[in-house]
């Protein structure tokens, strides 16, 4: 449906978005996974026509969008700070895209209130906007896309401002309304859960590229390289040496390689599960010790000087000296 | 509305009416210190001895020279307020009457004569030299204004532009309603100019009460154009003035073609215009100094009056404010020699003037722009 | 916070004794005796019905055209980066000071029948009559209205547009409006509370216009203003022009309500910017085209008339500009120019100082009734309390820009006493006719930062005067920089009021210009000229020195 090629973009001189190529289907909801900085935004901006990018070419249908306008490209976008009219209520917010497509006055309240509803803010309509909380707020900022049922809709961290409980519902929430009506849908954030809850794929942009595209699971069983590991958490990550007999050797010691990706300069990935304690092991102490999803993320130093991340069933008190075995580990590009 | 609200407007009202009850009193006093009067200077409310005040218009101006003598023949510093132009001047005036802002007055003119004698603002004060005074200018036979100087509003005509055409220039009023001066007088609207009411009372003297209006609407429909003030008329829409006009005959004054030749550094020996002479075309203002009643420093104001007739200061008049002297003996400059003077302006009585004033210029109004 | 209270009174305390009082002074004295003459003659003379009728059509069309005329620049200026964009909102203020009859002389030398235009078009085309006839029209009171309030336009409505945030003009796009539709349904009515302050002004200015109607429209009809003028200098007709006054005070008083009520309702917290982040460079050719295009037109526009006054004061080289230091005539009277200057500057920073801080003042106190205001906030002032009180104050600030320099005078003479003569006051007067610039300019953004800007400073810790530096201050930096060049400006150029309360001996540049063409001769025009050209370039360097001293550290 939606196809980017070879997007390039310069900002004040530095380039920022270095050939970026991506494909949506009908319907599929990506993610645009990356730190603040990355580009995302322009990427978003560059689809939506409110930017021209330098260089590549963004296809809609097969059809190419460069000369065409922002307002007849008929895609949605949903603003980092909402940008909902002040001067307007609820319903004229929402009711805006329909007016700009010359529906009728029926036609108009119909599918406004059709819109609230599926936000669920159905009595919301005469409100004014700057008396909403930030999840309505949100809703309606939703809504507003929605209701000229645009043919791709691009959220640009529409939930950035909000509080972490508020965010996960709304997450859900979200996901549900885009899944319900089929949109064909891009997200960007910058914020790995929200980014894992939300897509059926996500896209890692990293200094201008694409790290890796795929779907969550897919990310996180195989991370490309060494950036994308530890954006998704895995931090566990060691220079590594290969060498003949297949093991890799580290700072920590020689490994035997569960698996091992592309050629170059490389690390070795030590997923914590992977870590058992052993006294007879790698001789560390403990610095921190967090309570997490039913296990304890336990953060070390070996006395070589190198940190890592293990978990543990029990809790262990901070300076504890404890040995690390660590059973195998996988090879990325660094 | 609330309670409360009507409480703030009430005090808002209380504001006015309070301002309204002392302003009720007869010598207003001042309710407020400025909050911030960053340029006044400390101001003592009495004249120290030795200040006299003189108030005039903005053409007020004599040499600097004749006033010092003045000041230190009699030991007084002179300060000048001057308070817009003649109307306003004499208006504000009036309305400080009881508690002056000066002790002299310079400026009244003879269309303002009747008002200001009315308001009873001056005291009688007949200086040594009145007798020598010709008697066309005495109007006040009490002296309480006595005149000092007298100007003629006339039509200024460009000389080069009648050259060029051939045509000879206009003589009499008369003559400005012909085809052939169709589209080049200028006059200025007597309702918010001097010079324009001074030339609307020619007509009037010249033609009567009852014809003048005939003038203006032939004069009308030849084409007259109506300016608000002298400095447009003169400078924007004559054909000499500065750029841009070229109406060839504008009211003013029958010295201008004297201070063209003045004021052009002696590029000029002679003047670019001439004046419509013709009898009854042109009239006579005679400006008068007053002593003000309550003056603080009366004694310095007669002396004042005394050197405004002074032989010193009657010829300082021509260069400084480019009219007439009154004084009959008085030595004109070399350049007056090109300021005409009619043989016959035209005569409308003060007392007549300040009786019709508004009916007049209503009625100019209505037949010249409407 | 007692001193918030005090403070609030003091602009009310110096209308109330430099305006309230005069005034109430000069119209007991009309109205004592024969009060009923004055107002019946206004019911019965159809006269005075055409006066009011004509002032007001000429006022709200030549509104109307300088909103249209001065939008683009608007834009322009608040959008755009380029270089000297400083020295361009400078010169554009010019026109605002200049002395009528000098402006209505060089439009003459440009428009008149033997004016530049016509005489070039004359050869061109071989024609017999001077083509353009339009001074002494309604066209050349429009023209010269817009070429006045030009300025006023480009900086309240610039200066609001320049924070306003254009994503909600991006929203608007990408839901499917048109650039031009977006800009009219959303856009426009987020800049109206500048559009209304703007156009209020402007109407008011063409509404109590003088020299403007007067001289380029010719006297064929004039306006409340004159009319006044009239009845009160040339006919001592006091209860008439009283009864006039109070016609014109009523006028603008009722036009300020319905302004106020209006602008509560059109007010809205907006996310304002900084500059930095709105502004942009010129991209594309088609933007470059256009935008050059429009300031060269605009600039002819503005600066055709002002260069045709510098060029003619060269006419003789340096002579005019030589003469303006020589006393010829030993005149007492006489003033050199380098003192004019003095004095006008003089005034002019005791005008910015005395308007800035007053209207700055009555801004807030205007301000006061926010949309929710919380319960410390009410407690905060008495005035918070009476919204509709606060409706009224608003448009009590606006009225001295209603009312006659002449009667305003008359007034002093009655009520302030020793302060008759005083050289306090020409700032004094000055203030009064630009402190509502600053109101007008500083009000529209201080009603549209979101109070929880504020109550996130107060929540981290800071008191209120810090919130009011860290917060306000730089937000409503810009809007405070026009009021104060208003109020320069309002200085520089003022005429009327001045010469009624300047003392000779310190006479503005304007006074001075007027001395000089008050008399006949190459001279004495040539000076006025010459004078008129310093004025500029004093303003213009001012202006720019002004538009450089920022208030804060934030560039707003």
């Amino acid at each position: 449906m939606l196809r980017i090629i070879d997007i390039t973009k310069t900002f004040a001189g530095a380039p920022l978005l270095r050939g970026i190529s991506l494909t949506i289907d009908a319907g599929e909801i990506v993610c645009l996974l990356g730190p603040s900085g990355s580009g995302k935004t322009t990427l978003l901006r560059i689809i939506a026509g409110l930017e021209r990018a330098e260089g590549g070419r963004v296809l809609f249908d097969g059809r190419a969008m460069t000369d065409v306008p922002v307002h007849q490209r008929g895609f949605g976008l949903m603003f980092q700070d909402l940008a909902l009219f002040p001067h307007r209520n609820v319903f004229e917010n929402v009711a805006f895209g329909l007016r700009m497509q010359n529906a009728t006055r029926a036609e108009i309240r119909a599918r406004v209130s059709e819109t609230l509803e599926l936000v669920g803010l159905g009595d919301f309509a005469a409100r004014d906007v700057n008396d909403l909380s930030g999840g309505e707020a949100q809703r309606v900022a939703l809504a507003r896309a929605l209701a000229p049922r645009p043919r791709l809709l691009m959220l640009d961290e529409p939930l950035g401002a909000l509080d972490r409980v508020l965010r996960e519902q709304l997450v859900a929430d979200l996901r549900a309304i885009l899944k319900r009506i089929g949109m064909t849908s891009l997200y960007v954030t910058h914020d790995q859960d929200e980014a894992f809850a939300m897509a059926d794929r996500i896209a890692i942009i990293h200094a201008g590229r694409l790290a890796q595209v795929g779907a969550a699971a897919d990310l996180y069983r195989a991370p490309a390289n060494a950036f994308v590991a530890r954006f998704l958490g895995l931090t566990n990550l060691l220079p590594a040496r290969g060498r003949a007999d297949g093991c890799v050797e580290t700072e920590l010691g020689v490994f035997p390689v569960v698996s091992s990706v592309g050629g170059g300069d490389a690390v070795a990935l030590i997923r914590p599960e992977r870590v058992r304690l052993d006294a007879r092991g790698i001789p560390a102490h403990v610095e921190e010790c967090v309570f997490r999803a039913g296990k304890f993320r336990v953060r070390v130093l070996t006395d070589v000087g190198v940190r890592l991340v293990i978990e543990t069933e029990g809790a262990l008190g901070i300076g504890t000296r404890v040995g690390l075995a660590i059973d195998a580990v996988e090879v990325i590009a660094a | 509305m609330s309670k409360s609200n009507l409480f703030l407007l009430a005090l808002l009202v209380l504001v006015f009416v309070l301002a309204g009850c002392a302003a009720a009193t007869p010598t207003p006093a001042p309710t407020a210190t400025p909050i911030t009067a960053p340029t006044a200077g400390p101001r003592p409310t009495v004249p120290p001895p030795g200040e006299l005040v003189l108030m005039s218009h903005d053409s007020f101006a004599a040499s600097e020279s004749v006033i010092k003598e003045f000041e230190t023949v009699n030991n007084v510093k002179l300060k000048i307020l001057k308070s817009g132009d003649a109307g306003t001047a004499l208006n504000k005036a009036i309305l400080a009457k009881g508690n002056p802002l000066a002790d002299v007055f310079f400026g009244v003119d003879n269309t303002f004569l009747s008002r200001a004698l009315q308001a009873d603002l001056f005291e009688a004060y007949k200086p040594a030299s009145a007798s020598q005074i010709p008697a066309a200018f005495a109007l006040d036979p009490d002296f309480r204004l006595t005149p000092v100087d007298y100007g003629d509003v006339c039509l200024n005509y460009d000389r080069a532009y009648f050259q060029k055409k051939g045509i000879e220039p206009p003589q009499t009023l008369d003559d400005l309603t012909k085809p052939a001066y169709k589209g080049l007088v200028v006059v200025e609207n007597p309702a918010t100019s001097s010079p324009g009411l001074a030339f609307l009372l020619a007509t009037i003297g010249h033609f009567g009460k009852d014809k003048y209006l005939d003038f203006w609407k032939a004069l009308r429909a030849n084409d007259l154009l109506v300016t608000e003030g002298w400095e447009d008329a003169y400078y924007a829409k004559s054909s000499w003035g500065g750029k841009g006009g070229d109406r060839p005959i504008v009211v003013s004054y029958a010295t201008s073609p004297a201070a063209e030749v003045f004021f052009s550094e002696g590029k000029l020996t002679e003047p670019p215009t001439g004046n419509v002479l013709g009898d009854g075309a042109c009239f006579r203002q005679i400006e008068f100094v007053g002593v003000l009643k309550g003056a603080k420093n009366a004694a310095a104001a007669k002396k004042f009056v005394e050197f405004m007739l002074s032989t010193k200061f009657q010829e300082d008049v021509p260069t400084q404010m480019f009219v007439f002297p009154v004084m009959p003996s008085t030595k004109l400059p070399d350049f007056f020699k090109f300021a005409e003077t009619p043989k016959k302006p035209a005569v409308v009585s003060a007392a007549d003037i300040d009786a019709h004033r508004d009916a007049w210029i209503k009625a100019w109004t209505e037949t010249v722009l409407r | 916070m007692k001193l918030a209270n005090a403070l609030f009174i003091l602009p009310l305390a110096f209308l109330a004794a430099f305006y309230f009082y005069p005034l109430a002074a000069i119209l007991r004295i009309s109205f004592a005796g024969e009060s009923a003459r004055g107002v019946w003659e206004l019911f019965t003379d159809a006269y005075y019905a055409r006066v009011l009728g004509w002032t007001i059509f000429q006022a709200a069309l030549s509104t109307l055209l300088t909103l249209v005329a001065a939008f683009p620049a608007a834009y322009i200026l608040a959008r755009y980066d380029f270089r000297g964009a400083a020295l361009l909102r400078a010169l554009t203020t010019i026109p605002f000071l200049m002395p009528t009859i000098v402006v209505a002389t060089a439009f003459s030398a440009l428009l008149g029948p033997r004016g530049s235009v016509n005489l070039a078009l004359m050869q061109c085309f071989q024609l017999e009559k001077p083509p353009l006839a339009i001074l002494n029209t309604l066209w050349a009171i429009l023209l010269a209205h817009t070429f006045y309030n030009f300025t006023i336009v480009m900086r309240i409505v610039g200066g609001f547009w320049a924070n306003l945030d254009p994503q909600f003009e991006n929203a608007a796009r990408v839901l499917g409006a048109s650039r031009a539709r977006a800009f009219w349904h959303v856009t426009l009515p987020l800049l109206a509370p500048a559009i209304v302050a703007a156009a209020l002004l402007v109407f008011i200015f063409d509404f109590t216009s003088f020299g403007v109607v007067l001289i380029l429209g010719g006297p064929r009809l004039a306006t409340l203003e004159v009319e006044i003028y009239r009845q009160t200098v040339n006919l001592f007709n006091l209860p008439t022009a009283a009864a006039l006054s109070l016609l014109q005070l009523v006028c603008t008083f009722a036009l300020m309500f319905a302004y106020t009520r209006l602008q509560a309702r059109l007010a809205q917290p907006l996310r304002l910017r900084p500059q930095a982040v709105v502004r942009r460079h010129l991209q594309s050719a088609g933007e470059r085209i256009g935008v050059g295009g429009y300031l060269v037109a605009m600039l002819f526009f503005l600066m055709t008339p002002l260069v045709s006054i510098v060029v003619a004061s060269f006419a003789e080289g340096l002579g005019y500009y030589a003469e303006l230091f020589v006393n010829r005539r030993g005149s007492i009277t006489f003033v050199p120019p380098i003192d004019a200057v003095r004095h006008s500057l003089l005034f002019a920073g005791a005008t910015v100082l005395l308007a800035t801080a007053l209207g700055l003042i009555a801004a807030y106190s205007l301000h006061a009734n926010d949309r929710q205001p919380s319960s410390a906030d009410r407690r905060h002032s008495f005035l918070r309390r009476f919204p509709s009180v606060i409706h009224v104050l608003d448009a009590v600030y606006m009225l001295p820009l209603g009312t006659s320099a002449v009667t305003l005078g008359f007034g002093f003479i009655l009520a302030l006493g020793d302060l008759r003569a005083s050289v306090a006051l020409v700032p004094i007067a000055h203030t009064l006719v630009a402190f509502p610039f600053v109101v007008r300019s500083v009000l529209p953004i201080l009603r549209s930062i979101q109070p929880h800007l504020r109550q996130a400073a107060q929540a981290l810790g800071a008191s209120p005067a810090r919130v009011w530096r860290e917060i306000d201050l730089p937000i409503i930096a810009r809007a405070v920089l026009v009021g104060a060049v208003f109020a320069f400006t309002v200085s520089m150029g003022e005429f009327g009021a001045t010469a009624l309360v300047a003392r000779p001996e310190m006479p503005t540049i304007p006074v001075a210009i007027y001395r000089f063409l008050g008399q006949p001769g190459a001279i004495n025009f040539g000076q006025a000229l010459a004078l008129a050209t310093i004025l500029m370039l004093v303003s213009a360097a001012a202006i720019v020195a002004m538009e450089r001293w920022r208030v804060g550290d934030a560039e707003f």
